[in-house]
């Protein structure tokens, strides 16, 4: 297994190679004795059966033995488990996490808001998890953390990242369409650089995408809507070159003519951008024929639709 | 050939009386437990393979970072959900409970059919209707894509079709019912004289624990669906979180019917095991009595209490969790003390390897990986990784889908020549013994690694693992090795069933009921004038 990020994830790790050690030497043991038995027992060999009725010593040490193996892998599995699923400390950082289809959001103190989980090094974190929509489930494979996001209900985790870098965060809970889509990065950084970033003095992006900060204020809306486009969620239902996913193609499809259901009605409009803000808020009010009304509400402000629609604008 | 020495000489002429002309009619409404069993058999292998056609364009799909054979997301889902609760409810159940139950009960237990006749043909009817239903998937226009689990709040949301989902699950469940009380009733009542308690065959103790089983849990996972529809299409909100509902619920009525259904796939299964086992190795069953009482009945008492771990990372409260990791654990006895049954019994055996032998050594093999596998799901906190990941798939694949199946194929050919009155192509036979094993092993070993390394599962692409191509296109090719394999499998059995060798009544020389005394195939009404035992009379008395 690829090495553990978190303090409890190398427990678990410790553990899973004591476990995967015994079942290999349970495996071999019982190899050895059914071929053993499938090759010595051949007809060619042993043309009489020996015609045993069975073995009660042998059946009921058996018993015994497999309820004491049993027994002392609940115990050691269940410490672990409520290492893991138990208490956060006491001063660990908060935040809450909120998915919805396809994007995850998370909200820390003082309005600080990000669709990557950015983390500080060291310090226990306690992840607060709801849902808009449909059932997710936050997962970190580095991390060894798991926990659906059910809605209409809170529900929490809690880790110490163990190591700074940037780590895949994915939705283990099939939620439709864009389920294999619902990607980002937690990114672990030394708390000085976590502050600075809560205090908004400070941009981290997750090692591997493009460097941003470098080219901060000289880039035009479109680049910038480009970005918004990939981080907002926005890719996993609309494509760029003109394929149908579970929304429209943005390909050529500002100032585009489409026949949209308003209130049930039929009727024509023009993508222009006041349909486009209006839609970003209100995406129920006018479904574009052909497509469901499965998108969410935004969560972007007009200036940051703007630049979306810039981009837009760039895809003929 | 030992098994030619078996064969009497009035054979022959018994299996050339009973030759029947065709006629469509008299099979759809046949009453006969036998040709019901074939319509099940059909209808079972049906559902396996066109859910087999969708796993290869799954592995296809994976075979390859971004689209492969299709660009849309929505499609893959479509496939997998048929490929899940096809090869569920559509396949194993009911080739299990349906087929098997079917053809072996009144044979095995010396009865003329089952006890109500006309209510198995109902069952067979729902079947059919159901799998003609789950067909429909492939041409409605907005398929159901809400895997075979069917968690709300997605399944009330989707533009899927999610009624398709409940009345297949509702057609199969009336189907299940109506053959639980149809085979509880024939096994307690039309035992022949000299069948008793104590020498009922394996096969009868596990399908009468399975049916029990299903006639208990059934009706929950059908009023858990009925209520999903309400919620979807009559605006209830039993489990929309946006009106008070609660998903949560759902997820446990689900699981509360669908972990018990693992075992009433898993105990019929074992005992075809355990019947072809101790007619090859020609051996008593090792511990019969602690067997049947320990193990089979064990199951079936623990089998209601572990459903909640499934549900570990779901959000339950931590004592119910607490619970079912200790049942869970306990319940691997039985199912330990069944796998030592079948050890025990070939021990000081005299084995034979023909093809259904072949299978049920594959099948101690598939089935203890499984088995193992599951240790590190048990420990709780090693779950929380895994669950949710490709592990998962690797592993179920291994305990139920494929160990099931190796039971269900050797099964198949096990009875064949007593179906038939024909044998298999032993070559055939075991070309696709080899090639079936050789192929799972490498498909979902592969697939069990990817999940160790947190690819989760249900997912159309993985652009976050490049790595792991590689291992995707193993698993891909592994999964070809399979179809192949279940081709020959599938010539075999045709070509044995027109052209193979004509055998009399016991090929095997087997002691069991349905071998020493009904010809190949049996008449209607299968034994005559019924069947005297002698009192020593046993189904696996190889000794004398
Ligand atoms: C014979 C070869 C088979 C192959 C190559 C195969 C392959 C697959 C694949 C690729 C997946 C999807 C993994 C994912 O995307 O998460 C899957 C899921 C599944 N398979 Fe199979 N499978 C096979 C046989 C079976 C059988 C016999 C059963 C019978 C029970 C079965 C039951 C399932 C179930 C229940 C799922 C999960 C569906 C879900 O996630 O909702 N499979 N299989
Ligand atoms: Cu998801
Ligand atoms: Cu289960």
């Amino acid at each position: 297994m690829f090495s553990a990020a978190t303090l409890t994830g190398k427990e678990v790790d410790s553990a899973f190679w004591v476990i995967t050690g015994i079942c290999a030497v349970l495996f071999v043991l019982i190899i050895f004795f059914m071929l053993f038995f499938l090759y010595r027992y051949r007809r060619s060999r042993s043309p009489v059966p020996g015609d045993i009725e069975g073995n009660a010593t042998l059946e009921l040490s058996f018993l015994g033995i497999s309820i004491v193996i049993v027994l002392a892998m609940f115990l050691w599995g269940w410490d672990g488990y409520r290492m893991i699923r138990g208490q956060a400390p006491e001063g660990s950082l908060e935040v809450k996490a909120t998915g919805q289809m396809w994007l995850w959001t998370f909200e820390y103190g003082q309005g600080r808001q990000s669709n990557t989980l950015i983390l500080p090094y060291g310090k226990p974190v306690s992840i607060r998890l709801f849902s808009n929509d449909v059932i997710h489930s936050l997962y970190v494979p580095a991390f060894r953390v798991k926990q659906d996001a059910v809605p209409g209900s809170e529900k929490d985790l809690w880790f110490t990242p163990d190591e700074t870098g940037t780590f895949d965060l994915f939705c283990a809970e099939y939620c439709g369409t864009g389920h294999s889509a619902m990607i980002t990065k937690a990114v672990v950084v030394g708390e000085a650089d976590f502050n600075a970033w809560l205090a908004g003095k400070k941009e981290i992006t997750p090692a591997g995408a493009a460097p941003a900060a470098a080219a901060k204020g000289e880039k035009t809306g479109a680049e910038k809507g480009r970005e918004l486009f990939q981080s907002k969620g926005c890719s996993a239902c609309h494509s760029t070159d003109g394929s149908k996913l579970i929304g429209p193609s943005f390909k050529g499809l500002f100032g585009k003519k489409e026949t949209v259901v308003t209130a049930g009605k039929e009727r024509e409009i023009t993508v222009d951008e006041a349909y486009i803000i209006k839609s970003e808020h209100e995406p129920a009010a006018d479904v574009v024929v052909g497509f469901q009304p499965l998108m969410p509400p935004s969560p972007m402000n007009d200036e940051e639709i703007k630049a979306v629609i810039e981009f837009m604008k760039t895809l003929k | 050939m030992s098994t030619q020495a078996l064969l009497e000489p009035s054979d022959t002429a018994e299996v050339a009386a009973v030759k029947q002309r065709f006629s469509l009619k008299e099979w759809i409404f046949t009453t006969d437990h036998k040709r019901v069993a074939v319509l099940y058999m059909i209808g079972a292998f049906a559902a396996f393979f066109v859910a087999g056609l969708m796993a290869m364009l799954m592995r296809t799909e994976l075979a390859s970072l971004g689209p492969t054979v299709t660009a849309d997301p929505s499609t893959y889902n479509t496939w997998l959900y048929f490929h899940g609760a096809a090869m569920i409810l559509g396949y194993q159940i009911p080739a299990l409970t349906g087929f098997f139950a079917n053809y072996y009960v009144p044979l095995m237990i010396g009865a003329k059919d089952v006890a109500f006749p006309r209510v198995n043909a109902l069952s067979v009817w729902l079947f059919w209707m159901g799998i003609i239903l789950a067909l429909l998937t492939f041409v409605i226009p907005d398929p159901p894509d809400i895997m075979w689990t069917g968690y709300p709040p997605y399944s009330i949301l989707t533009g899927g079709n999610t009624a398709f989902y409940t009345f297949t699950v509702l057609l199969m469940g009336f189907s299940s019912i109506a053959g639980g009380v149809n085979f509880l009733t024939t096994i307690i009542y039309m035992r022949a004289p000299g069948v008793t308690w104590g020498k009922m065959n394996m096969f009868i103790w596990c399908t009468l624990a399975a049916f029990i089983i299903q006639i208990i849990f059934v009706p929950v996972l059908g009023s858990a669906v009925t209520m999903l529809t309400f919620d979807k299409y009559l605006g209830t909100s039993f489990f929309n979180p946006a009106a008070g509902g609660s998903p949560l619920i759902y997820e446990n009525l689900f699981w509360f019917y669908s972990h018990p259904a693992v075992y009433v796939i898993f105990l019929p299964a074992i005992g075809l095991i355990y019947e072809i086992i101790a007619t090859f190795a020609r051996n008593r069953i090792f511990n019969y009595k602690k067997i049947v009482y320990y193990g089979v009945m064990g199951v079936v008492g623990l089998g209601g209490i572990v459903w909640a771990h499934h549900l570990y990372v779901a959000g339950i409260p931590n004592w119910m969790i607490l619970i079912h990791v200790f049942m869970t654990l306990i319940i691997s006895v039985p199912v330990g003390l069944l796998m030592i049954g079948l050890l025990g019994t070939l021990y000081k055996g005299s084995i034979h390897y023909a093809t259904p032998m072949l299978y049920a050594a594959g099948f101690l093999f598939l089935f203890l990986i499984g088995g193992l596998t599951g240790i590190p799901n048990a420990m709780s906190s090693i779950y929380i990784h895994l669950t949710d990941t490709y592990w998962m798939p690797g592993h179920f694949h291994y305990v139920m889908a494929i160990s099931m199946t190796t039971a269900i194929i050797g099964g198949t050919y096990y009875v064949f020549p007593k179906m038939t009155g024909r044998m298999y192509n032993e070559t055939l036979g075991r070309i696709g013994f080899i090639l079936f094993f050789v192929g799972v092993n490498i498909t979902f070993m592969f697939t069990m690694i990817m999940g160790v390394k947190g690819m989760p599962r249900r997912y159309y692409d993985y652009q976050q693992f490049p790595e792991i191509e590689w291992m995707q296109q193993i698993a891909t090719v592994g999964s070809y090795i399979i179809f192949l394999g279940a081709l020959v499998v599938l010539i075999s059995w045709l070509h044995g069933a027109f052209y193979g060798r004509k055998v009399g009544r016991n090929p095997w020389g087997s002691r069991s009921l349905e071998w020493t005394h009904a010809p190949s195939p049996p008449p209607p009404g299968n034994y005559g004038d019924g069947v005297k035992l002698p009192d020593d009379w046993n189904p696996y008395g190889y000794g004398k």
